[in-house]
């Protein structure tokens, strides 16, 4: 067995701390708030020991805590020489038998029995562990309670128990939830300052969903202002719904900077910040959490998502404002889900999507936004061409949001802003729908004009005014 | 090593070192093929796009480069994705961003991403020079050919490339026509 042991000398987030560990060994256990015990044995494969005691280092700067670390054979040794640190167990004081009677709780009764024994071993001359040990097993028997000769079995065999599912199971905290209190001198309310100390929270609740497996898809961001008699509201809250989910504080930052800057902007802080939390309100399955020494792949999912992420949350708010656009109007109710993308109640459609097509006579209608993970995009390559293989005339690569009344006088094509001569028509191609649904008739024509332009024009078949043809795109 | 081996065994002339300088230092750009433009067009530049047809153009060159990863950033979306998908340019590779008055700031995130091979921008405004430098810049520093599709000509020096389409109406075909080329 090689057991890790995190020794606080100050009160930390054990807990946290602790939950962070599972990315490197699932066996966790606490002592009583005081430390943290790792069995990495079967995972020598995976670090060195040496790797993992900076990785550990790296963990606890995250969390602005300190803790001696030590990685020895027993639970109990590697808390004891945590706390008395020396070269060779033999030179442990004494005083680290109560660490060696109980490792994973402080139990006063056996404590108290312990220091007892102690204090007749020092009076006999004994002062270090190495000389405990020498102790003939008969005579400790003799002179001391039971528990000596078990203390003595444990140092001099070396081993507190083989099973590890005697170790007292760790159950982590339910919820994901970061909070720092600022000092008077801290307090800003600004938002430069404050983003440093956002990262710091968001960086340690992107290290438990980590080890947990787990990516981050809606989080909230709470400010507790300074109770001033001018300030209305102390409570300052924004919720983050991301389309897509995030497992690094690298790709979801610029995302709470852009959204504060924008929110703090039109209304900013009364007074200064006394308090921050970070709340992680959903999570979904990372299974791609794990690194790939020789693949970039995660990496660039990273990116994407944050890339989208990052789009959708600054420009999905104007389109959620501007008149709605060729496509969106086109998805057909229920074929896109239209959700709260922002968390302000706007319902709004993706700025950055991948188009798909859909089955579906009517033009606009033929295709729909879709917000997906680099993952799937990859498959769709794969995959190869994906598209309609249902042999249909060329439709326009530009297509008018809403198509545009035009007047057909003999052989020329008028707008309210433009006219165009025509050279030549090609067509029609009739569309139609289903009469049980939306129903739709049209004639389309391909329109050369003199200037060179190719419209995508229609006409509806059977209108009692057939000067009126509809301009719906162009061949550009 | 070669280099010293040379002069000092041969007296080499500061002509002869001036040649092979230029040898090892100038830089081939690296090109996308495109059936239409024969040289190619070069990747990290900013290439202009005019003309009737431009559209048809690019959507071409993206059909015969099935590999390359596209951003599509419009103001107020025109394109007609199932258009594209008729021509053979597989969607699932194309990121259309509608951006409308941030066209700029969401060209230079997909530029500092490196996620794509090429950046497709379609806007009816008229690109300051500032902002096609730093778009420039973006664009050689990661290898991303960054296409403008414009309704007019734009004088402006960090644009290394600008094309006119002239769409032959009795032939159906379509010609490029190299306005400027600045290797």
């Amino acid at each position: 067995m090689r057991v890790v042991c995190l020794l606080f000398s100050k009160p930390s987030p054990i807990s946290e701390i602790a939950e962070a560990c599972y990315r490197w060994t699932p066996q966790v256990a606490l002592r009583s708030e005081e430390a943290i015990f790792l069995e990495i044995e079967k995972c020598h494969r995976l670090y060195s020991e040496h790797a993992l005691t900076l990785r550990l280092q790296a963990l606890l700067k995250r969390f602005n805590a300190k803790a001696r670390i030590t990685i020895a054979d027993d639970v109990f040794m590697s808390l004891a020489q945590a706390r008395y640190p020396r070269s060779e167990k033999e030179l442990l004081p004494l005083e680290a038998l109560c660490d060696v009677a109980s490792p994973f709780k402080r139990d006063q009764d056996i404590e108290k029995k312990v220091l007892t024994m102690i204090e007749e071993l020092r009076r006999l001359g004994l002062k270090t562990l190495g000389e405990f040990i020498k102790l003939s097993p008969k005579e400790l028997s003799s002179r001391f309670h039971y528990q000596s000769l078990e203390l003595h079995r444990r140092l001099y065999n070396g081993s507190f128990d083989e099973s590890l599912s005697l170790w007292p199971r760790f159950i982590p905290p339910e919820r994901i939830c970061e909070s720092v209190s600022l000092e008077y001198a801290e307090k800003c309310q600004s938002l430069e300052p404050l983003l440093f100390v956002i990262k710091k929270i968001v960086n340690r609740a992107m290290a438990r969903l980590t080890a947990r497996g787990e990516r981050l898809s809606k989080a909230s961001l709470h400010f507790e202002l300074e109770k001033l008699s001018t300030v209305k509201c102390t409570r300052r809250s924004w919720v983050f719904d991301l389309p897509l989910s995030q497992g690094a504080v690298t790709g979801l930052l610029p995302l709470i900077r852009e959204r504060l800057s924008f929110e703090l902007e039109r209304e900013s802080l009364m007074s200064s910040v006394e308090r921050l939390q970070f709340d992680v309100l959903e999570t979904v399955p990372g299974q791609y959490f794990q690194r790939h020494f020789f693949s970039k792949k995660e990496e660039e999912q990273e990116a994407w998502n944050s890339l989208i992420i990052r789009l959708c949350e600054k420009l999905g708010r104007k389109v959620a404002a501007a008149p709605v656009p060729a496509g969106v109007t086109a998805a057909p109710s229920g074929s896109m889900a239209v959700r709260d993308w922002y968390g302000h109640g706007e319902a709004g459609v993706p700025a950055a999507f991948i188009a798909e097509n859909v089955e579906h006579y009517k033009p606009e209608k033929a295709w729909r936004r879709t917000v997906i993970e680099r993952q799937s995009v990859e498959k769709n390559l794969d995959i190869g061409f994906v598209g309609v293989d249902i042999p249909l005339p060329d439709r326009p690569l530009r297509l008018l949001n809403k198509p545009e009344l035009l007047i057909k006088k003999e052989n020329t094509l008028v707008a309210a802003d433009a006219r165009w001569e025509i050279l030549d028509w090609e067509g029609p191609e009739r569309l139609s729908g289903e009469w049980w649904g939306e129903e739709l008739s049209r004639d389309y024509f391909r329109v050369g004009t003199k200037n060179g332009e190719q419209l995508w024009v229609f006409r509806v078949p059977n209108s009692e005014v057939t000067s009126e043809v509809y301009l719906h795109g162009y061949f550009d | 090593m070669k280099v010293l081996s040379r002069t000092s065994r041969h007296q080499t002339t500061v002509e002869d070192l001036r040649e092979l300088c230029r040898k090892t230092t100038r830089l081939e750009r690296e090109k996308y093929d495109f059936s239409l433009h024969p040289k190619g067009f070069p990747r990290g530049v900013l290439i202009e796009l005019t003309g009737l047809g431009k559209t048809e153009v690019l959507v071409q060159f993206l059909a015969e480069n099935p590999k390359l990863r596209v951003a599509w950033i419009e103001e107020s979306l025109t394109i007609y994705p199932y258009a594209m998908a008729q021509r053979g340019v597989s969607l699932a590779r194309l990121l259309f961003i509608e951006a409308h008055q941030e066209v700029f700031w969401a060209t230079f995130q997909v530029l500092r991403s490196h996620l794509f091979d090429c950046v497709v921008l379609s806007s009816k405004r008229n690109f300051d020079e500032k902002n096609l430098r730093r778009m420039q810049l973006e664009a050689e520093k990661g290898n991303i050919g960054v296409f403008l599709l414009t309704e007019s000509i734009h004088k402006a020096w960090p644009i290394a490339l600008q094309l006119k389409v002239n769409r032959e109406i009795c032939s159906q075909g379509t010609k490029l026509d190299v306005i400027r080329e600045r290797t």
